[in-house]
């Protein structure tokens, strides 16, 4: 009987040692809900691949139509554009605080928005740095999707900057303790861009170099490398500007496309002018072919060219770039033999004008000759081309006094299109000359290349919008005066307000932090000057 | 060298002389000693002690003027040496102590005096006698449970230990209350504590699960180092539940039957049809219901909706059968019990059938081996009754138009309908007013189409080894299920235009959870030197817990388009699904593609723990103790690195009336002092994915026009999540004077939880995070006292009084929030708070009390548009420019602008009492019985949302009798109450709050047991009446001042809910 007590209590002794010893009772798997462990996410090489890509979709991050709406919204606060049929798109109300600059204030959709979509995104890059710097992946892949996710960043933290000044500078070594994380100076937020540009243009590969089609679609050093051009430009840094510019040209691997429109055909991909580009397909694409398109094509007329744009190009006698900028009313649509008089519904439409940009040509169309179907085309993106580049290239050349090298550059884009060399410029007049190549070359682009340089451009301290906005703005006296037969008649608030009569010249050149975020900082967050 | 070893040889030899002569000496020196005690009538007495017909180990024996004493061993049994004809003291602390003459195999009883001091507290893994007991652990017993007779043993709590809150929630037979023990210990975990039964945790069905009749006692461990031993699971205290067992040799068959009547208090009378309309013209000028009689409205007459939903009187029976018994060698104890409690509605009731057999065998004299298995079915309907909305229903509408469903309209087609579920009226709910309030005649009787059922069975079983004396191994393993159904079914009806159904809906959900548990215990219990007591315990403990839910729900063909698929709820539940043809007709028309079938399975819960535990226990001569407690603990839901931590207790205590000097205070029989301190985790405010980065596989993207997708973050994991800590300090005093009779308990605690979790509510757009993160990050403290007393008033006759109070005392703050600066605490019931307040009650904020109220505090109310003009700010704005006479004016504490929820809110009372009392009084006379219980809450603040509409007849509700001439008017400006015809005064203010102070008869109980009867066969016989919530003493104006509460952070907001019923009750116990 001894024998038996001792088995029992060796047994159950046993027993115990077998139950609680291993750690690994307690390790339970996470099932039905996708965590990075169960996805694998940072485990292989496909995992690495499929997170970056993610970043790359917060560049249209939106809880709606995945479409980063502001971009949109910017360029027709300009003078190149108008918020359009607000009657026939009801939620146009909620876009009039900045389309129509209409208020600027920090519960405006497009000022949160903004704000709240690109610092999603630069979490999702933060995040993944950290994780894929540790993923055992090869080392090469894991350089480049590291390169890759800098950009990202870099890109995102750049327009914060340009349009609210200093921000938080959460980076991946940021840790939810940090929360709130006060503001950095502008000067400290540059300076965290352009190492955001100079890793990734380290790091990533030429384009050229890039094995497959979809894979030319992402960054790559000459992206990085016109972005750091573009964010020295930005932070006054011209020297650095020309530097960083000439050694993407010197790369000789981008060439201005011969014929202007072909930049814009549908389901035109990696372009030898492009740099940077979202592609597009009926799944995930471009927006605008349908928020641009006329209301008798299947569109919604909201985000359409106003008539000083196309005056602009009358001005210049430019009409290559004009009839691929611009489609009118009753007009033929350049590029597309089946429209000989474009109807651009006038009376449903604020200025009877569309952008050919966004135009498909209805053979193109998917079906066919039909009014727009879906709500995305396949019409890229392009958020850099070679001649931006050339451009800012020009700008940083002629504020550096080198006129001669500014100024071939602006020929050079002016003769594609078939205009004639501006010779004998230097100083204010080259400047402003490079200015307004920019606006015809780039404008109604998703880039919002003339919303940046209005707010840009100083004269005399004053930015470009601040002198054109406002209760005396000069382009708001223009509109009083304006009789163009479209522009403004069909849209009663657009036309009652004055467009952009409320602006407030000085303290609109950024946009307040959100109020959320205000709210939320705990007194950390400062908000800008005069909100 | 030989030599040398010989002589020390020959030494040893020669030497064994004189010690045999020593040990010869010895003997005769003894036996001379025993002739000398011969000779002075020295006696070897032996005796037995026992009390309550069980042995009682540690009594001290003393011969009376000697300083001879002994103590009683584990059997009772004891061996003095005492001179004849002198006297025996016997002494036990909780017993009265008994002079008796010695003599020849005593047979002493010694009885209990002090209330339960003389028991057997379980503490976890084992017991220890209440006398020696240092933690915090409150207890009661089985006897205690039945004199109140609730089918929810957890209402028996209440009043009973200091300390423990019981709340009902949503009220209703078989609704579970809430307890509360010792505040609040978590911001997003429960606060509810853990319930054992037998050894095994109880994760489903909480109190409803276990028949009262079968619980032999419950202990109620309130403190760190009670607690610690049961780790992160107790961390808001754990009551633990032992069964009845059998008795060897005592056969006992008992029946008993309750029957309980309950009756709701109405608690207003409300105004009639004249009233109603009279206030409603005044207080909303688009009111637009002219005098009517059509069916639905009648303004001749006054419905009275109470009277149409509210049952006079509701029953409740208990009846219930056990037989107990056994041998040395097995013992086992079978219970069946039936519990039918119907609602004070006059639809829904719960009924609940529980079985339970113990059994336990002693296989030899090392090898015990036990168990018990309790299987259950529970069915009930609930009652959708909201008593506010009852209430507050207007009185033109009737509850029942008339069945030929003439309210359809003529262009609907009336056989479309089902006439039984048609021909209810809609209140009036007039324009702008949102959807109408529902008929609760209808919701009430629509209930019956959604029955619930609950099959359960819990189970444990042990084996205990002791293979040597004082040695004890034990391995417990037991399992727990739960599985319950809800079904419903949607007819068609047709109400109004906003509501009716063309379409017959039918769905089931169930709801599957199950747990397990395994643990061993070694325990080693010993004496060194006599006076050094030991216990050691080492432990291990696995555990699995896990849920499963799901639904379907089908949907029949729209009847629109000729292809109509009506089923009926018969059809539906007695249908044959493994029909083709009936599963077709049932729903899925693959014709139409009208029909729908939805639902699916989740896993919802899945939770391991393992822990190691130990506990060493060790007192000198009763009189210096010390336990410490270590328990490392594990627990799937936190990352890998950080599922385990240990949690240490310690607690210390001295019988200062051991000591010599108090010696001269003899009328001090017993005086502790208790020192604790203890770390308890918390598990419970996360689930098992909170510390998971989560990411979605559906973010898109396009590489030149080719579709990729994405990964995309939608959850920032937090891998450092770790177990929030509660450090717990406390120092009490216990003791007992004047011969036991006088008892008394006072303990204070101050205990603060660090790295409490928190999912911040608001971060910055900026952190960038989908979700916001979780973290450690707050902390909550917790101080409070308790205190108990009792007396026992005896007499010779047999006459026993004990009365006995007890007081308590809780505060519970944020210590910290983590650097937030304060967070209003979203709403916990949007239709009344968030849709109608449009702010919340409630402010988390540092320092501030758990669930304070914060809002605008009322100055009083603008008696002219001058009053409003004047009221302004330092800039010389007006503070309230949207207000009218009538109005409230609310109290500024921002610089400037107009009142607004962020600048001019204010602390407006918190809603814990200051004070919570329990007095009983217990009297025994020959065979009758009689017990008081009362309690009361005082101090604390209630916040009345129901004046909303039943005072200023809001969104075209009926109110009090009487209110009309009680509101502000032109013509009534000293009214009291504001303007309601304004719409200004529905801000959450100070007029909502009240003192919700109240003393509650709880229970009177009054039984008579016969003595023994000569009737064959019968051993006991015990009748009792009683009567519970007889009458609550308060000034609050709503319906009850005590307000349930499903979350500690939300208490004391009355929404209106389930009254407390008022409930006679009378049963009989027989035992045979």
């Amino acid at each position: 009987m001894k024998n038996i007590k001792s088995i029992l209590i060796y047994f159950l002794s046993g027993a115990i040692v077998f139950t609680s010893c291993k750690k690994s009772f307690t390790n339970i798997p996470y099932y039905g809900l996708e965590t990075v462990q169960n996805t694998g996410t940072f485990n292989s090489a496909s995992g690495c691949i499929s997170y970056v890509t993610g970043c790359y979709s917060a560049i249209n991050l939106n809880d709606w139509w995945q479409t980063m709406w502001t971009r949109v919204v910017l360029e027709t606060a300009t003078d190149n554009g108008w918020l359009g049929n607000l009657g026939g798109f009801s939620n146009a109300a909620s876009y009039r605080a900045v389309g129509s600059l209409e208020a600027i204030n920090s519960t405006a959709g497009d000022v949160v928005g903004l704000f709240q979509f690109y610092y999603q995104g630069i979490n999702q890059c933060n995040f993944g740095i950290l994780n894929i710097s540790a993923a055992p992946i090869d080392a090469s892949l894991r350089t480049r999707l590291l390169g890759e996710l800098h950009f990202l960043r870099g890109f995102f933290y750049m327009d914060l900057a340009k349009n609210y000044g200093g921000v938080s500078l959460y980076n991946e070594k940021t840790t939810t303790a940090d929360i709130p994380l006060k503001r950095s100076s502008l000067a400290e937020t540059w300076a965290f861009i352009k190492a955001d540009f100079e890793y990734a243009e380290a790091n990533l590969p030429q384009r050229k170099d890039y094995t497959t089609t979809a894979d030319m679609a992402r960054a790559s050093k000459g992206a990085a490398m016109a972005y750091l051009a573009y964010a020295n430009l930005w932070s006054g840094n011209y020297d650095s500007t020309v530097m960083a510019a000439s050694a993407l040209l010197g790369l000789n691997e981008y060439h201005l496309e011969p014929n202007y429109g072909d930049i814009f055909k549908t389901a035109y991909y990696n372009g030898q002018e492009s740099i940077f580009e979202i592609g597009a397909n009926n799944l995930i694409g471009n927006v605008n072919p349908v928020i641009a398109g006329s209301g008798k094509d299947g569109g919604w007329g909201w985000h359409v060219p106003s008539s000083n744009l196309e005056d602009a190009f009358l001005n210049e006698g430019d009409s290559i770039r004009r009839v691929n900028t611009i489609i009118k009313d009753g007009q033929p649509v350049a590029g597309d033999p089946a429209v000989t008089s474009w109807n651009g519904n006038p009376s449903g439409n604020t200025s009877g004008r569309n952008w050919r940009k966004y135009y498909i040509p209805l053979a193109e169309r998917n079906p066919a000759n039909q009014g727009y179907a879906g709500r995305w085309q396949p019409k890229a993106y392009i958020f850099m081309r070679l001649a931006n580049v050339m451009l800012i290239y020009a700008e940083a050349a002629a504020r550096t006094g080198d006129a001669t090298t500014a100024s071939t550059l602006l020929n050079e884009v002016r003769a594609r299109v078939n205009l004639a060399p501006k010779t004998g410029l230097s100083g204010d007049a080259l400047i402003n000359a490079i200015i307004l190549e920019k606006r015809l070359e780039l404008a109604g682009e998703y880039a919002d290349v003339r919303w940046d340089d209005l707010h840009r451009v100083k004269v005399n301290g004053v930015t470009l919008m601040s002198s054109m906005f406002g209760p005396n703005g000069t382009y708001v006296q223009w509109l009083q005066t304006n009789t163009d037969p479209y522009d403004g008649r069909t849209n009663l608030a657009e036309v009652t307000q004055n467009k952009g009569k409320l602006y407030i010249p000085g303290t609109n050149d950024l946009f307040p932090i959100p109020l959320t975020e205000i709210e939320a900082g705990n007194g950390k967050i400062t908000q800008n000057p005069g909100y | 060298m030989r030599s040398l070893l010989r002589t020390a040889a020959s030494t040893a030899r020669n030497s064994s002389v004189p010690l045999r002569a020593g040990r010869r000496m010895l003997t005769i020196c003894i036996l001379l000693l025993c002739a000398s005690t011969g000779l002075w009538a020295q006696q070897a007495v032996t005796g037995k002690v026992t009390a309550g017909g069980s042995p009682l180990a540690g009594v001290t024996v003393t011969v009376q003027g000697t300083r001879t004493s002994t103590k009683t061993n584990d059997a009772g049994a004891f061996t003095i040496h005492a001179p004849t004809h002198s006297k025996l003291i016997f002494t036990h602390i909780g017993y009265a102590p008994q002079t008796v003459p010695a003599a020849e195999d005593m047979a002493v009883q010694l009885e209990v005096t002090t209330e339960g001091l003389g028991d057997v507290v379980v503490v976890g893994y084992g017991t220890v006698r209440k006398a020696d007991l240092i933690s915090s652990v409150g207890s009661i017993s089985g006897k205690d449970l039945t004199t109140f007779k609730d089918p929810n043993a957890a209402n028996s709590l209440q009043g009973e230990v200091p300390g423990v809150r019981v709340l009902s929630s949503s009220g209703g037979p078989g609704a579970q209350p809430n307890i509360y023990i010792r505040g609040v210990y978590t911001i997003q975990g429960s606060s509810q504590p853990l319930l054992i039964v037998d050894g095994v945790p109880i994760t489903s069905g909480f109190f409803n699960s276990i028949n009262p009749d079968d619980i032999e006692r419950m202990d109620v461990l309130k403190d760190a180092s009670a607690a610690a031993i049961y780790g992160a699971q107790a961390a808001s205290g754990v009551i633990v539940i032992t069964t009845k067992k059998g008795k060897a040799g005592q056969n006992n068959l008992n029946i008993t039957e309750n029957y309980q009547s309950q009756t709701l208090k109405r608690p207003f009378t409300m105004a009639g049809s004249a009233e109603w309309l009279k206030f409603q013209r005044l207080s909303n000028p688009s009111f637009t219901l002219a005098e009517t009689t059509t069916n639905q409205y009648d303004t001749t007459r006054s419905t009275d909706w109470w009277k149409a939903v509210i049952n006079p009187h509701s029953p409740t029976e208990n009846l219930g059968i056990s037989y107990t018994g056994g041998t040395d060698k097995s013992q086992y104890a079978m219970s069946l019990s039936y519990t039918d409690a119907h609602a004070n509605t006059k639809v829904g009731d719960w009924k609940r059938i529980t079985g339970r057999f113990t059994g336990d065998f002693r296989i030899n004299d090392w090898l015990k081996f036990g168990g018990s298995i309790a299987p259950r079915y529970e069915y009930w309907i609930n009652t959708p009754v909201d008593f506010l909305g009852l209430l507050t229903t207007d009185p033109v509408t009737s509850p029942y138009i008339n069945p030929n469903l003439q309210h359809i309209p003529a262009s609907a087609d009336p056989t479309l309908y089902d006439a039984t579920w048609s021909a209810y009226g809609t209140p009036y709910g007039g324009a702008g007013n949102g959807t109408p309030p529902p008929n609760y005649v209808f919701s009430m009787n629509r209930s019956t189409l959604n029955p619930n059922q609950l099959y359960g069975i819990q189970s444990s079983a042990f084996m205990e080894i002791q293979p040597i004396k004082g040695l004890t191994f034990r391995t417990t393993g037991g399992g727990n299920v739960d599985a319950s159904t809800a079904s419903y079914f949607v007819p068609r009806y047709y109400l109004n235009p906003n509501n009716f159904s063309n379409l017959t809906v039918a769905g089931s959900s169930f709801d599957v959870k199950w747990n397990w548990l395994l643990s061993n215990v070694l325990t080693y219990k010993f004496d060194v030197a006599e006076k050094h007591h030991f216990t050691a315990l080492l432990g291990q403990e696995a555990a699995e817990q896990k849920e499963y839910y799901g639904s379907s729900q089908k949907v029949s063909a729209d009847s629109t388009n000729g292809n109509n698929l009506l089923f009926a709820y018969e059809d539906y539940l007695n249908m044959d699904l493994t029909n083709p043809a009936v599963l077709a007709a049932f729903g899925t028309n693959a014709l139409t593609g009208n029909a729908s079938t939805t639902g699916g399975i989740n896993n919802a819960y899945w939770v391991r723990r393992s822990a190691y535990f130990g506990r060493l226990e060790y007192n000198y001569d009763s009189k210096y103790y010390l336990t410490a407690n270590g328990r490392r603990d594990g627990n799937s839901k936190f990352p890998p690195s950080n599922q385990y931590a240990f949690f240490p207790s310690v607690s210390l205590g001295w019988r200062i009336s051991a000591e010599n000097f108090m010696s001269s205070a003899a009328w001090l029989n017993n005086l502790m002092l208790k020192a604790r301190w203890g770390q308890r985790g918390n598990a419970d405010a996360i689930t098992r994915s909170t510390w998971y980065s989560l990411v979605s596989t559906g973010a898109q993207y396009s590489f030149a026009g080719q579709q990729a997708y994405g990964t995309a973050p939608t959850q920032i994991g937090n891998p450092n999540l770790k177990w929030e800590t509660d450090m717990d300090r406390g120092l009490g005093f216990e003791g007992t004077a004047f011969g036991n009779r006088l008892n008394f308990e006072i303990e204070y605690f101050d205990n603060k939880s660090s790295g409490a979790i928190l999912t911040l509510p608001v971060i910055p757009l900026s952190a960038g995070q989908p979700n916001s993160p979780t973290e450690n990050i707050a902390s909550i403290s917790n101080k409070g006292y308790e205190f108990t007393t009792s007396y026992i008033f005896s007499t010779g006759d047999g006459l026993r009084i004990v009365p006995k109070l007890s007081l308590s005392h809780v505060v519970s703050k944020y210590a910290s929030l983590g650097g937030v600066q304060g967070l209003d605490v979203g709403a916990q019931d949007g239709y009344r708070e968030q849709e109608r307040f449009g702010m919340s009650f409630t402010r988390m904020y540092t320092g501030g009390v758990v669930g304070a109220y914060y809002g605008y505090k009322v100055l009083g109310i603008f008696q002219s548009q001058d009053e409003i003009n004047n009221y302004k700010d330092k800039t010389g704005a007006m503070i309230q420019p949207l207000a009218k006479p009538g109005d409230f004016k609310y109290a500024k504490y921002g610089t400037s602008g107009p009142i607004n929820t962020t600048d001019d809110r204010t602390f407006l009372g918190n809603p814990y009492p200051k004070l919570n009392a329990d007095f009983s009084i217990s009297a025994n006379y020959k065979g009758f019985d009689l017990r008081v219980e009362l309690y009361g809450s005082y101090g604390q603040k209630v916040v009345n949302t129901t004046k909303r509409y039943l005072i200023t007849g809001d969104r075209a509700s009926n109110v009090i009798a009487g209110s009309y001439n009680n509101v502000w008017r032109t013509d009534n400006t000293k009214a009291s109450n504001p303007n309601p015809a304004t719409g200004n005064n529905y801000n959450f203010s100070s007029w909502y709050i009240e003192d919700g102070s109240f003393t509650r008869i709880h229970n009177l109980q009054l039984g008579y047991t016969f003595p023994t009867l000569k009737v064959n066969g019968i051993k006991s016989l015990r009748v009792y009446v009683g009567a519970q919530n007889i009458h609550t003493f308060t000034k609050y104006s709503g319906f009850n001042a005590e307000i349930q509460s499903d979350s500690q952070q939300y208490q004391g907001i009355d929404r209106g809910q389930y009254p407390v019923p008022r409930s006679f009750n009378a049963g009989v116990a027989l035992g045979l």
